[in-house]
């Protein structure tokens, strides 16, 4: 059996994001895990197997070198669980496996979690460091997380002709956003002036074009279609659910076709997803979308990949407020990764849950008006590798 | 006909001014610059850098050895010149050595070079002379020195300046030195060994040369040598009892600054700027003891390759912006440790393309890839790769300017640049005006230290704005 149509979402947790410095990485899992089996309507026994996504144990925490973190953690043990890495596409790559063990029969109940422990270090010992001091020894030094994606704001801005306004309004947006959501990291608004004025990090990009460092854990516990029913009536279908690679880590900004205006790996998975989803227009089709905004620069360029825009227009959707809790396909209306926060292997998880809450009108103040068919995007490493869900009601 | 066959230089781009050095000691600073390596240099990149320019229009496979004049040699122990070699994309079947101990190790170097030429051991063998002079934080010699690099190329073909003669005095005394572990040098009473060893070692080895030659002081056109400051070389100049005519103007020590080693290949180079057809040149070169040489320019020195490079490479100048940022750039005050991941085993593994720059080039479809890769990704071809050497010129095709990773200089600015003959290469720039960086901005590859992980020095490529 494939995923589409028959994989059940039972239900969807996740703890405070944020610098948990009260919490380690098993007590947000736990917290995690429980909202989830609440959620969910199961008992921990129910869970027959699971999947545990961290990007990078020992990097900045210690734990999660493996799946018997889980296991232990949760005393599920003897249950198999495996880890899954693949940069930031990491907690949704971990819901895909877990889907596809139900998918196959092997298990009726499984749950995918998603851990990271970032911030037992300083920031600046979190992700700059792993690129300062680890990975090639000499391609790609000077490289961080936000010049990856500052590379692609300066070809983008000058192709378009834009001004670094456009980034600032995607900010604004996704800090009004978050500052609805009691689980953000970041939960205030901020002002376009604000915005332009802040420190730069890796130019065009200012601090409030980049996701914070951040811990968090989030988890989502799956069944098949035909189970479902008998144990949440609230279930939710995946639709289509899509991952995809291209160019390496080391060597995607040598590759001359690269027009740092749009990632190929967002764009093969969401045509996957889609043609599992019957989707055609994800412009019109897509109700409520949770796309990877680690850097502002970023979510205009998904709504391109995503199809959401024309190449080269996916700015207008911020600077004409489609994309706002208001308009035709609000996204990130938890405040995405720029404002719940970006604790690696959790973030996809957070995502579909997110998008999950909307679907099944829980969101409060930040309710969309028309939820019905949502999708989850995460994209890793320079861009190289891409997952994208589309989940809907039954 | 054995002779000097071309040259090039490599002068920072960096100048420290005596207003930034007055202003941070409190003292007048007068009027003189020096040039100041950038935090990314050192002997071995500034020396890559003046034999590229040198070697421009020359075919690498004529070189048959490379030869490194330095006091300051970022390695004490391995071979310096095999990587300036390495990066010079040069032969494996070659002869290379360092040459230190004084500031007369590039004589010794150009002297084992005609030696190796006329004794047919190479056609061509280029010199380095090269150095990153310290001084004191505080004392004179801070605006006196200056960091720079001075390549020759001898051989017997296409000769600009001939040999014609060569005398070679040794004598030891206790002038100027720096001992293992010592970071500047130290110098004797300054009279003393100006007047006491310096003039007199000059004025014994000019006649001893002359003598030899059978040439009167008059029949010379320029008469070349370092002295540690302007005003000593005019003095000194006087002494030697040549005509005023052949007196070389100071503007290397006003502008650049005494650059130890590397200074009488500057001077050398900046006489032969102005050399004519048939003009003879003295070239003194002190340092426990001093080697003499009689050149004379051929009627090809007027159409020699880098003819004007010298006075290009003093005006392309960024003066650095503060005393605490030249501190930075010599690493005199504590900084923000990282040790990046490294090992020689993949150094060494992968040298062909980090230090030579060979990517390589799908047989079956010509797509062509740097890094290198074993299966195309274009036709799926399995090895099957030819070696391809990536263009070393570019044009920013998009860039950021990083204010997170650890620098002396910050910000990082990080670009990916279109290769001339196909390929991108993506790095750090260097000697960049972060202000001034942007997309079309044409680009030249140079050699620069990259880190120090692991307690060994990382080299690699950055892009440096043309």
């Amino acid at each position: 059996m494939p995923i589409a149509g028959e994989v059940a979402i039972l239900g969807t947790g996740y703890c405070k994001f944020g610098e948990n410095f009260n919490s380690d990485y098993k007590d947000m899992l736990v917290d995690a895990a429980y909202l989830a089996y609440a959620d969910a309507k199961i008992d921990p026994g129910q869970i027959q197997a699971a999947w545990l996504g961290t990007y990078l144990p020992y990097a900045w925490g210690f734990e999660g070198v493996a799946g018997s973190t889980l296991a232990d953690t949760l005393a599920l043990s003897p249950i198999p669980v495996v880890r899954v890495s693949n940069y930031c596409a990491t907690g949704l790559e971990a819901v895909r496996n877990a889907a596809f063990a139900v998918a196959c029969g092997e298990y009726d109940v499984v749950m995918a979690c998603g851990v990271e422990k970032m911030r037992e270090v300083p920031g600046r010992g979190s992700l700059v460091a792993q690129h300062v001091e680890k990975g090639h020894p000499v391609y790609c030094k000077g490289r961080t997380a936000p010049g990856i994606f500052a590379l692609l704001a300066s070809r983008y801005l000058h192709v378009n002709k834009l001004s670094d306004e456009i980034l600032g309004k995607v900010a604004v947006k996704n800090h009004h956003n978050g500052s609805m959501n009691p689980k953000a990291h970041f939960q205030r608004e901020i002002t376009l002036e604000q915005a332009r004025k802040a420190p730069p990090v890796a130019e065009p990009l200012r601090l409030f074009d980049c996701c914070p460092t951040t811990d968090g854990a989030a988890v989502v516990i799956l069944t098949r279609k035909e189970l479902a029913q008998k144990l949440n009536k609230d279930y939710l279908l995946i639709k289509g659910f899509g991952a995809a690679t291209n160019g390496g880590y080391f060597t995607i900004q040598f590759e001359p076709d690269f027009d740092f205006l749009g990632f190929r790996a967002t764009q093969e998975a969401a045509k996957s997803a889609y043609r599992q989803a019957g989707i055609s227009d994800p412009a019109k089709e897509i109700h409520v979308a949770d796309c990877h905004d680690c850097f502002t620069i970023t979510e205009i360029i998904n709504y391109e990949d995503l199809g959401f825009a024309p190449r080269g227009q996916g700015w207008r959707l911020i600077e004409e407020g489609v994309t706002s809790l208001e308009g035709r396909l609000p996204v990130n209306t938890g405040g995405g990764l720029k404002c719940s926060g970006h604790p690696i292997g959790a973030s996809g998880i957070r995502m579909l849950s997110e998008v999950c809450d909307q679907i099944r009108g829980r969101c409060g103040k930040r309710q969309v008006k028309r939820a019905d068919i949502g999708l989850a995007h995460t994209l890793g490493g320079p861009g190289t590798v891409a997952c994208v869900a589309v989940v809907g009601r039954p | 006909m054995v002779g000097i066959t071309g040259y090039g230089v490599h002068v920072p781009r960096y100048r420290l001014t005596g207003q930034v050095v007055g202003a941070a000691w409190g003292g007048p600073g007068g009027k003189t610059e020096r040039a100041v390596a950038n935090h990314d240099e050192d002997a071995v990149t500034m020396a890559w850098a003046a034999l590229d320019s040198c070697l421009a229009g020359k075919s690498q496979n004529e070189v048959g050895g490379i030869y490194l004049a330095s006091t300051s040699l970022p390695y004490l122990e391995m071979g310096n010149s095999a990587l300036v070699a390495s990066a010079l994309d040069l032969a494996c079947e070659i002869h290379s050595a360092d040459f230190s101990g004084s500031v007369r190790a590039a004589a010794s170097a150009f002297l084992s070079a005609i030696n190796g030429v006329k004794a047919g051991a190479a056609r061509s063998v280029l010199i380095a002379a090269s150095d990153l002079r310290q001084a004191e934080p505080g004392s004179p010699a801070e605006l006196e020195v200056g960091d720079a690099a001075g390549g020759l190329m001898v051989g017997s073909d296409n000769v600009i300046a001939e040999i014609k003669e060569v005398i070679s005095l040794t004598r030891e005394i206790v002038d100027i030195w720096r001992r293992e572990g010592e970071t500047y040098p130290h110098e004797e009473d300054a009279r003393f060994v100006r007047e006491n060893a310096m003039l007199p070692l000059l004025k014994e080895a000019a006649d001893k040369l002359l003598k030899k030659a059978g040439l009167s002081k008059d029949k010379i056109n320029k008469v070349v040598f370092a002295a540690p400051d302007a005003k000593t070389a005019q003095t000194f100049h006087k002494s030697l009892g040549f005509s005023e005519a052949s007196a070389l103007g100071g503007e290397l020590y006003q502008k650049i600054g005494n650059s130890g080693a590397a200074m009488p290949v500057l001077l050398l180079i900046q006489a032969l700027e102005t050399a004519q057809p048939g003009d003879r040149i003295i070239w003194l070169v002190y340092g426990g003891g001093c080697d003499a040489f009689l050149l004379e320019a051929t009627d090809k020195i007027a159409s020699a390759p880098n003819r004007g490079s010298l006075g290009k490479a003093i005006e392309f100048r960024r003066v650095i912006s503060s005393y605490g940022k030249y501190l930075q750039f010599r690493g005199s005050l504590p900084s923000e440790k990282v040790n990046p991941y490294t090992s020689p085993i993949i150094l060494n593994r992968e040298e062909a393309a980090i230090i030579r720059l060979h990517g390589v080039r799908c047989q079956n479809c010509g797509e062509r890839y740097f890094p290198p890769r074993r299966i195309c990704k274009k036709c799926r071809t399995k090895d099957k790769m030819d070696d391809w050497k990536i263009g070393h010129r570019g044009k920013i095709y998009t860039l950021t300017k990083d204010h997170l990773p650890p620098t002396p200089d910050p910000p990082v600015v990080m670009a990916s640049a279109d290769l001339e003959g196909g390929g991108r290469f993506y790095g750090q720039m260097a000697d960049c005006d972060a202000a001034k960086a942007e997309i079309g901005m044409e680009v030249e590859l140079t050699f620069r230290r990259l880190h120090e992980g692991s307690g060994f020095i990382n080299y690699f490529w950055k892009m440096r704005p043309i």
